[in-house]
């Protein structure tokens, strides 16, 4: 790790391009840029920003795929004393909609391939003032829409003088809640370098690290992997997914990449190269995080990557990231997600009287440290619910919903979520959500959504349906209605119909029967 | 079967299994599958299990790649390639 008195994320950035100004910072399929240009595109844009009346605190919102336009976005936002917040691409209209006009954004950053999603709710967003379309300008309703890359290349790339300062807000992630409502988790820069620095610790990574990043920066695992080649000064090498493994696979052998991130379905993906002994000799350490790693798993990543140290880890949102497993800790204790890590301290609580749990019991996570958000943009009842007062008079601890037990030795266990949340692909699926999508089909009656173990999605979303009297659909007809609804994580793999659900005395379905109904019918495959 | 009846096939399949509610004249061609986000990492694998069973070619793993599955035209390219020997 590099000492360093960085306090703003720009920081890492400036401090790269003083140093390092010619070596790569980031790879895009062909595009390659350097610390250099990096930083200039991103003061370009922070100018632009500011030109279209873009103030310290005020919030851009960048819709896009990864790649050069979105990894620039996020520092071009900051540079302008602004808060990003990276929306995924497959968000459909509704969704990006409400995100717009929940942290009412004055900006949006984007690319004409997304018109589709974009164009017909522009309109409808009151404080949005001015779009930066890459390939497109043609305002849009009272939004001024300038072509992304002309605005940049017309644009001064002298820095703007600096007014933000570490307590400032430097993004809002939005996070699935089990209401259904994503809540903007506000990170400061503080939150944000506090994490970064912790996890280049226990990571060991140097300025010669070379990551790979498929997951999407608006998910905090995706970002943080930029943010993080930012403060060690090394190299980015971004794609859009990891839907052609090979690909991916052949871009980490040619740029001899060191770091690989990876989900659970990723090492699922990898399987079958393990099967033909494809190996990434190259990779010096993979991490996870999601789920924990199955045994499975572990031996696929140590056959595809033989030289890497394997980290288990487990984090949410709204403190990034809570604890890892040592590699050297894996065969021992491979079903732990370790301990806490640096600058974070955890316990495993009562939530009745908030009293620490006798060492292997269950209790819930809790955690204290700099990496803890400020709270939900605008939410204070549900920020109530997940910090409150600590035992530390004036602190606020982070009540994480998710049951652990801790052992002896201070490791912790998953043991089960608070909520009804469901974990597929690595993100986060709030049933109610997919429900409303349901619902939104002429003729449902009952819907309801569970998660079921998958061995490649972790969970796959499993939906239960009761239609009305002569209303009939195919699985697949609900399958396409939901994809034009939901990103495509969301989308069930599943789908039952039923005649009837069981239902509490006030109406709740009771979706303890349908895991059960699911164990019973399902448990030896599904027929799709 | 000569190329233009792969092409048919190709996106008869493409249009009934991935467009959804999406307008299949949306879908050029030489449309990137993954930009229209049209396929994740499970749907590709359900157009390369199509293309092995449909046209008789093996798909091996260093080929599962964009230039060969991200359009129709690229799968189609791919295919006659493939049956030709290539």
């Amino acid at each position: 790790m590099l000492v360093s008195q960085v306090t703003l994320l720009q920081e890492y950035l400036e401090r790269n391009a003083a140093k390092y100004a010619a070596k790569t910072a980031l790879v895009f399929k062909q595009e390659r840029l350097t610390w250099g240009e990096v930083n200039e595109a991103a003061d370009r844009l922070a100018n632009c920003l500011r030109a279209a009346g873009v103030e310290r605190g005020d919030r851009v919102v960048i819709y896009l795929d990864n790649g050069v336009q979105s990894a620039v976005s996020i520092f071009g936002v900051l540079k302008a004393g602004a808060v990003f917040s990276v929306v995924n691409s497959q968000t459909k209209s509704d969704k990006l909609l409400y995100m717009l006009n929940d942290c009412r954004a004055k900006a949006l950053i984007t690319s004409k391939y997304l018109s589709r999603t974009y164009a017909e709710v522009l309109p409808d967003a009151p404080h949005l003032k001015v779009a930066f379309i890459a390939e497109s300008e043609t305002d849009i309703a009272h939004v001024r829409v300038m072509e992304y890359q002309a605005a940049l290349a017309a644009a001064s790339s002298l820095p703007l003088p600096v007014r933000s300062i570490t307590v400032d807000l430097a993004a809002i992630i939005y996070t699935s809640g089990s209401t259904g409502d994503p809540k903007g988790v506000m990170l400061t820069h503080q939150n944000m370098v506090a994490a970064a620095e912790s996890i280049t610790t226990y990571v060991r990574n140097v300025h010669d690290d070379v990551v790979v990043n498929v997951l999407p920066m608006s998910f905090d695992y995706g970002l943080y992997q930029w943010l993080m080649v930012n403060q060690f000064g090394g190299t980015l090498v971004l794609d859009s997914s990891f839907n052609y493994p090979a690909a991916v696979l052949k871009v980490i052998a040619e740029e001899q990449v060191t770091g690989l991130p990876v989900v659970p379905t990723i090492a699922s993906l990898l399987a079958q190269f393990a099967q033909t002994g494809t190996t990434l000799p190259g990779v010096r350490y993979v991490t996870n995080t999601a789920a924990a790693l199955s045994p499975t798993h572990i031996e696929v990543l140590k056959k595809v990557c033989p030289n890497a140290r394997i980290y288990s880890m487990y984090g949410l949102t709204e403190c990034k990231r809570v604890c890892y497993l040592p590699p050297e800790d894996l065969d021992r204790k491979p079903d732990s997600v370790g301990r806490a890590m640096p600058n974070m301290e955890t316990f495993v609580l009562d939530p009745e009287t908030q009293q620490e749990m006798p060492r292997g019991e269950v209790g819930e996570l809790v955690v204290r440290g700099p990496q803890v958000m400020k709270g939900y943009w605008e939410k204070p009842e549900v920020t109530a619910n997940w910090l409150k007062p600590g035992k530390i008079p004036g602190e606020s601890w982070l009540w994480t919903g998710d049951f652990f037990k801790m052992d002896e030795e201070g490791y912790l266990y998953f043991v089960s979520r608070k909520d009804d949340i469901i974990k597929s692909r690595g993100e986060k699926v709030s049933p109610k959500e997919v429900e409303n999508a349901l619902y939104a089909l002429a003729g449902v009656q009952d819907a309801a959504v569970i998660g079921t173990p998958d061995p490649v999605f972790g969970e796959a979303i499993r939906a239960f349906l009761v239609l009305s009297p002569g209303v009939s659909y195919t699985k697949q007809q609900v399958i396409s209605h939901c994809g034009a609804r939901l990103e495509g994580f969301m989308v069930p793999k599943y789908v039952t119909f039923l005649t009837e659900m069981q239902k509490t005395t006030s109406g709740k379905i009771t979706k303890k029967d349908l895991v059960g109904y699911a164990r019973e019918h399902f448990s030896a495959g599904d027929e799709v | 079967m000569n190329e233009s009846e792969v092409r048919r096939r190709v996106r008869q399949f493409i249009e009934s299994t991935f467009l959804g509610e999406m307008d299949p004249s949306e879908l050029q061609d030489d449309s990137s599958l993954e930009q229209l986000h049209l396929v994740d990492s499970m749907r590709s694998m359900d157009l390369i299990l199509f293309v092995e069973e449909t046209f008789g070619v093996t798909v091996e793993n260093d080929e599962a790649l964009p230039e060969n599955f991200d359009s129709v035209s690229n799968v189609v390219g791919f295919v006659t390639r493939k049956r030709a020997g290539g």
